[in-house]
């Protein structure tokens, strides 16, 4: 009996994590796996395929980037090259997620673990709730959320590879508008501190501006600027208030 | 391509994405979340994630490249009203957002193609 109490309380933060993912983030994961799947039926991929770049890529710029470059007949490592830069604004969401997450005692392994979940629906999520829910907990509460998210996406892209060609096009599209348009509300709603609004405001408007001026480095420079930007002006505005 | 060369670019793809999931780790052991250095790379992460999403919207691809911007863009003024009107749901900006664009596509004939 004891073993049992200690194994519910150990798992409880893991059933909150999966709890927390069943909602708008997961329905939005799925609407642009189901788009993944698709595309990688239109390009001859077989379904295992598609579900396991889901479940190990597990970036879906990256997952796109590597579709077109397979697709367009790139040589193997130019299209290696392609997903590993699209892969780079994983970093700074794994620096700052990883010392929100850290639990005492938190092994170097699980860290390694955690990091493979890390991309832009479960840092978002991260944000809005980690910080409410204690230390010790915060690791476990993360990977429920992440498996949930993770299994339900890889799901959705063999939803989208079986299905693809068959949904009516509003409805496809309804699908693909459903990421930015989660991106931008929860943002807005994790933005606590006039640093991160700042660089909320600042990614807007620079994203399409670096799109247009330097399309291949668009992503790190808006991150780059507007983070440092953001940093500055908002410090500043703290220190004389 | 085979099959079989498909499936190695998967698995190379994941491993050229997990460089910079394993570097953020090293760094990330040398900050803690009360520093300045956190909040400056939370800051970045920020911007980021916050251009892409304008960047979806502007600049988009597929199917979503066939909707006017003037309909993307009342789309998304009509999610961030939703959101706004009932004390900041994410999920009433969703369904908002969504049935904009969904109808306006519908009524610009998109479905018949």
């Amino acid at each position: 009996m004891a073993r049992f109490s200690r194994m519910t309380s150990h798992n409880a933060p893991l059933a909150a994590g999966i709890r927390v993912a069943f909602g708008p983030p997961m329905l939005v994961l799925m609407a642009s796996f189901v788009g993944f799947g698709g595309l990688a039926h239109d390009a001859g991929w077989p379904l295992p395929a598609a579900v396991l770049a889901t479940l190990l890529v597990w970036a879906m710029p990256g997952q796109v980037v590597l579709l077109g470059a397979v697709a367009a007949g790139s040589s193997p490592l130019a299209a290696l090259l392609a997903v590993s830069l699209s892969a780079v604004r994983l970093m700074p969401m794994v620096v700052s997620l990883m010392p929100v997450l850290r639990a005492p005692r938190m092994g170097v392994g699980t860290q390694f673990w955690c990091a493979h979940f890390v991309a832009q629906t479960v840092w978002v999520e991260s944000f809005r709730h980690l910080p409410d829910i204690p230390r010790a907990e915060r690791p476990g509460f993360y990977l429920g959320m992440s498996y949930a998210l993770i299994v339900a996406s890889a799901a959705a892209t063999a939803l989208g590879h079986v299905v693809a060609g068959r949904l009516a096009e509003p409805l496809v599209i309804g699908l693909v508008f459903l990421p930015p348009v989660f991106f931008l509300l929860s943002l807005e709603r994790t933005a606590r501190s006039v640093v991160d609004k700042l660089a909320f405001a600042a990614g807007l408007v620079l994203g399409p501006a670096m799109a247009v001026a330097a399309p291949d480095f668009d992503l790190m420079l808006t991150g780059a600027i507007g983070g440092a930007v953001a940093f500055a002006a908002g410090l500043a505005w703290e220190r004389r208030a | 391509m085979s099959d079989l060369a498909i499936y190695a670019m998967v698995l190379a793809a994941a491993a050229a994405t997990y460089v910079w999931r394993f570097l953020g780790i090293a760094v990330a052991n040398r900050i803690d979340d009360r520093s300045l250095g956190f909040r400056f790379v939370r800051a970045v992460a920020t911007a980021m994630v916050a251009g892409l999403a304008a960047r979806m919207v502007l600049f988009p691809t597929g199917g979503l490249a066939a909707i006017p911007l003037a309909l993307r863009l009342a789309a998304v003024g009509a999610g961030a009203g939703a959101y706004a009107a009932t004390g900041r749901s994410v999920t009433a900006g969703l369904i908002a957002a969504d049935a904009v664009i969904i109808m306006g596509a519908w009524w610009l004939g998109l479905g018949s193609g």
